[in-house]
């Protein structure tokens, strides 16, 4: 009786034993392998692929029971969609990024990717809110360079170039980037200048826009439909000089306004244009 | 009891026991392997259904051609069908659904699937020739078939067979899109240009533009008055110019009166067809619910 007891306990200790062995083998294990799925999945993501990156990811969150890799998934994510022009997800899954960050570092990170993707896809007044948001927000006040930055961005691509080189004044006087900012609003047109002096001398707004041959064919004809409008009053021809002067100068006349203002404003595209051209092929700094 | 605890004795001792532990070890570590392996065929089953759910389907499409290349699962390819079918592959959708038909659980649901695609794909005429054997889903097919009259350009058929198969709160929509597709509150093009003939603008007004037809008339008038006006002052070149320009406006009108007309027709037709297709789009094109996909 007293040896069968004894054997027992031998073997209740075994099995004990290997059932310990068992489970820290199943936890460990479970562990290397969601550590593995992420690096197989970082590594599609490196190589650019992120069709299938986004799978392994989604893979990684589904038996990521534990919810360890929460951000680091949602956050690549939201990455890849972004690299890949769905903003819309990318939005999604850095939202949920936000959601699973534990450090403030994450929280700004996700934010600011947020931001970023408000820029691309031209939200620019939720990416402005953001922005707000984050500074008005205690945990990032040292942060205020990168807000700035971003901010500046924000500002240049929604064609607001004074303020963006105030907000990159902000982080440097000799910012790089405020001085493009600067450059651009020097060289731009002023529309209301080109309207107001083709209201006192027809066809000048578009020699200041630099269209001296529409600016002569503009003074041109305001000349002869004033002509025909005055000479009718002259003559007595009230009637035919209200009509004319109705039907042919005013419409030469404004025109002549609506021409100087289209043309400042195209100058002022294309102005705005090669500047987005420089950054986006020439510029080395961070771009969103 | 003696002999109770001799037999334990006696199992516990024998080789038995500790081959049985080995194999219960054995097969613990292979179930282990089987789910801790995330791309097993179990755990891409999963992983597709919680892809399927995320209406992420084309992804969910690659892990059930995973699964299907070692396992064979019905539910899957009516999924996969279904999937390619919501992502308008409509093609590939068709091919799942028919090597369902004959050989599945799910024939009915593949035939209905099958006839939903030929909505999509707008053969309406195919859509109404397939007959439905099965009692399953007849209401649901027969709602689709009759609703297909509304999106297709063919005579109407009589109200009483289109509406007898709708509930109540189906056939207020569906009745009003019969009856505005069977008397369509269209303006004659024909009635405008004479109008306009009559009164430069009226067409205009009539085809619902009625700034437009305004101006007109002032115009035409205007013209006309300076071409009466220069011809009784004898100055007959300018009579003539404005006799042209405000002829030029009269006859413009008159086409702009029929083409105002054509356009405002254009969209009572094109309002109607958009409502026809939320209608449909909101009703899920009347298909029944698969619990097996939910």
């Amino acid at each position: 009786m007293t040896s069968l007891i004894k054997n027992n306990k031998h073997i209740a200790l075994i099995f004990f034993s290997m059932a310990v062995l068992f489970f820290a083998e199943l936890k460990i294990s479970a562990q290397d392998i969601l550590l593995s799925q992420k690096n197989y999945a970082d590594s599609l993501f490196d190589e650019s692929k992120y069709f299938d990156a986004i799978t392994e990811y989604k893979r990684l969150l589904f038996f990521d029971e534990t919810n360890q890799f929460e951000f680091d998934a949602n956050f690549k994510i939201g990455m890849s969609y972004k690299l890949g022009a769905k903003y819309s997800n990318s939005i999604k899954y850095l939202r949920l990024a936000q959601r699973a960050a534990e450090a403030n570092e994450e929280t700004f990170k996700s934010k600011i990717e947020i931001v970023k993707v408000n820029i691309l896809r031209k939200t620019f007044s939720a990416g402005k809110l953001l922005l707000n948001q984050i500074e008005k927000d205690e945990r990032f006040t040292d942060r205020t360079d990168e807000i700035n930055y971003w901010r500046g961005w924000l500002r240049m691509l929604s064609d607001d170039w004074e303020g963006a080189s105030e907000s990159f004044a902000a982080i440097d006087s000799l910012h790089p980037l405020k001085t493009l900012s600067d450059n651009v609003v020097d060289e731009k047109y002023s529309v209301t200048f080109a309207k107001v002096i083709s209201y006192i001398l027809p066809g000048s707004g578009q020699f200041y826009s630099g269209k001296y041959l529409s600016g002569l064919m503009s003074l041109g004809w305001n000349i002869f439909a004033g002509y025909l409008t005055v000479n009718s009053f002259l003559e007595d021809r009230v009637f035919d000089g209200i009509i004319i002067g109705n039907l042919l100068w005013l419409r030469f006349y404004n025109g002549n306004i609506q021409n100087a203002e289209k043309f400042a404003l195209e100058k002022n595209i294309n102005i705005s244009n090669k500047a987005l051209r420089y950054l986006k092929n020439n510029y080395e700094g961070k771009k969103p | 009891m003696i002999n109770n605890f001799v037999q334990c004795r006696i199992f516990f001792n024998s080789k038995f026991f500790f081959y049985h532990l080995l194999i219960l070890l054995l097969f613990q570590n292979f179930g282990f392997a089987q789910s801790t392996n995330l791309f097993s065929p179990n755990n891409r089953f999963k992983f597709g259904n919680y892809l399927f759910q995320e209406r992420d389907y084309l992804r969910a499409i690659d892990e059930y051609k995973s699964y299907l290349s070692t396992n064979k699962n019905d539910t899957l390819n009516f999924k996969i069908g279904f999937a390619y079918s919501r992502m308008g592959n409509y093609s590939e959708s068709e091919r799942y659904f028919k090597k369902l038909i004959g050989k599945s659980i799910f024939i009915d649901e593949s035939k209905f699937e099958l006839l939903k695609i030929n909505y999509l794909r707008e053969n309406f005429s195919d859509l109404r020739s397939k007959s439905f054997p099965s009692n399953k889903f007849r209401t649901e097919t027969l709602k689709l078939q009759h609703y297909s009259y509304l999106s297709d350009e063919i005579e109407l058929p009589d109200s009483n067979l289109l509406f007898s198969i709708y509930n109540d709160d189906e056939l207020i929509f569906v009745r009003d899109f019969y009856n505005r597709k069977l008397n369509p509150e269209y303006k004659s093009k024909t009635f405008a240009a004479i109008l306009s003939a009559f009164i430069p603008g009226a067409g205009k007004i009539y085809a619902g533009e009625t700034g437009d037809g305004i101006t007109a008339l002032i115009l035409t008038g205007l013209f006309s008055f300076l071409a009466y006006d220069n011809f009784q002052a004898d100055h007959k070149i300018r009579a003539w110019i404005f006799t042209g320009l405000s002829a030029f406006f009269y006859a413009g009108n008159i086409y702009g009166s029929a083409a105002a007309a054509q356009i405002y027709n254009a969209g009572i037709k094109l309002n109607l067809e958009n409502e026809i297709q939320v209608f449909i789009n909101q009703k899920k094109y009347f298909t029944p619910r698969y619990d097996f996909i939910d």
